[in-house]
């Protein structure tokens, strides 16, 4: 596991190093029209979707009451004590992603002129069940297959086609944290062709 | 009388035969008689035995099938559960209610979760039917319910879901004293 967790840091590294690049040089032109239209804030694209936005609205405040809740757990991973340098960096690189999504999603919200929900005071999580660094492992697999299954399910609701391009976005990174953590575990990264 | 004097009892297991040929068959006097009713007897006997075995052990294969079959549809519902497991757990609300008393309990009534004002007004009960329905196509039952999930489309899957379901919010080893409590 320690050497796939070297891999994993280095990755880590390359992959922001790409990304500043691909960011200085393209000045962000690169981003999908629909992560532009949610994080830039395309108030044409929200205002064309009025009718819609109450359903649209309703669907992302629950994802983003699932991506708080994953950005708790990996808080509650990485001050467990229980994970090794390597595990913990990838936790946290997992956790800075799910708060990318959920600010994303709270910005969407907002320009569709929906309330954000308040996030809970506090979540129940399987605290006594996690005592070695593996139970936090399956645990955030757990999480992230979960999580796969919910965007996937939340796809074809949406009214406006860029969410559904954006939430597609979202669930492809779902994914990729769920094949990490399985190839941690020893398992298959990808046990199927598909996912449900 | 009876069996004695015009045919022959057989048993099998629990189940005993009486086999009635001297009404149905040319009359024959002697040894010879009886010695061909006999024959005739062992030959219907064994048929019989035959015949018996065959309904038993095609009801037994049926038991085992049915089990087998209880038991392929619970582990197809455990494992679609997985998909639910992003927003719900048995025991503790998350993004979800918790399905712990799930079954018979009335939507929207778990204290201490969020629900949305569309499944607290939604006046169904929890059963089989309702929630085979619901999964079908949550947002078309309960418009407006925060269940941003469009639905288990495959009609024997979602009957494996649901029976699943039902089962383990019920169950003593999953949810303990979970069950009216939230």
């Amino acid at each position: 596991m320690t050497a796939l967790l070297k891999n994993w840091t280095q990755a880590k590294e390359t992959n922001l190093k790409a990304r500043r690049k691909f960011l200085i040089n393209s000045g962000a032109v690169g981003l999908s029209a629909a992560a532009v239209a949610l994080i830039g804030g395309n108030d044409a694209l929200a205002a064309s979707h009025k009718a819609s936005e109450n359903s649209d609205v309703t669907i992302l405040n629950t994802a983003l009451g699932a991506e708080r809740e994953a950005i708790a757990a990996y808080q509650l991973g990485a001050e467990s004590g229980l994970l090794s340098s390597g595990t913990l960096s990838v936790a946290v690189s997992f956790q800075g992603h799910h708060k990318e999504h959920a600010d994303v999603l709270a910005q969407t919200i907002e320009k569709l002129g929906g309330k954000v929900n308040e996030p809970p005071e506090t979540y129940n999580f399987p605290t006594s069940r996690l005592k070695r660094e593996r139970d936090v492992l399956e645990f955030a697999a757990s999480l992230e297959k979960g999580a796969v299954s919910a965007y996937l399910g939340a796809l074809p609701l949406f009214d406006n086609r860029d969410l559904a391009t954006a939430a597609a976005s979202i669930l492809g990174d779902e994914a990729m944290h769920w094949a990490v953590l399985r190839q941690a575990l020893g398992l298959n990264p990808v046990p199927s062709a598909f996912v449900s | 009388m009876g069996c004695f004097t015009t045919g022959a009892w057989f048993e099998s297991g629990t189940f005993r035969f009486c086999f009635i040929m001297g009404s149905n068959f040319p009359k024959m006097n002697g040894a010879r008689s009886k010695a061909r009713s006999l024959v005739f007897a062992l030959l219907v006997a064994s048929m019989s035995i035959a015949v018996v075995q065959s309904i038993f052990g095609a009801t037994s294969a049926a038991a085992k099938s049915d089990t087998s079959n209880d038991s392929e549809l619970f582990r197809l519902g455990e494992k679609l559960y997985g998909r639910c497991v992003a927003c719900h757990a048995f025991t503790y609300n998350r993004t979800g209610p918790k399905h712990c008393g799930l079954a018979g309990r009335s939507a929207g009534s778990v204290e201490g979760y969020r629900y949305s004002v569309a499944m607290r007004n939604s006046g169904i009960v929890w059963s089989k039917e309702s929630l085979d329905q619901f999964l079908l196509s949550p947002r078309k039952m309960v418009p407006n319910t925060s269940m941003g999930y469009a639905g288990v489309k495959n009609d024997s899957g979602r009957r494996a879901l649901v029976e699943y379901l039902m089962i383990e919010s019920i169950s003593a080893e999953r949810c303990g004293g979970e069950q009216d409590g939230p």
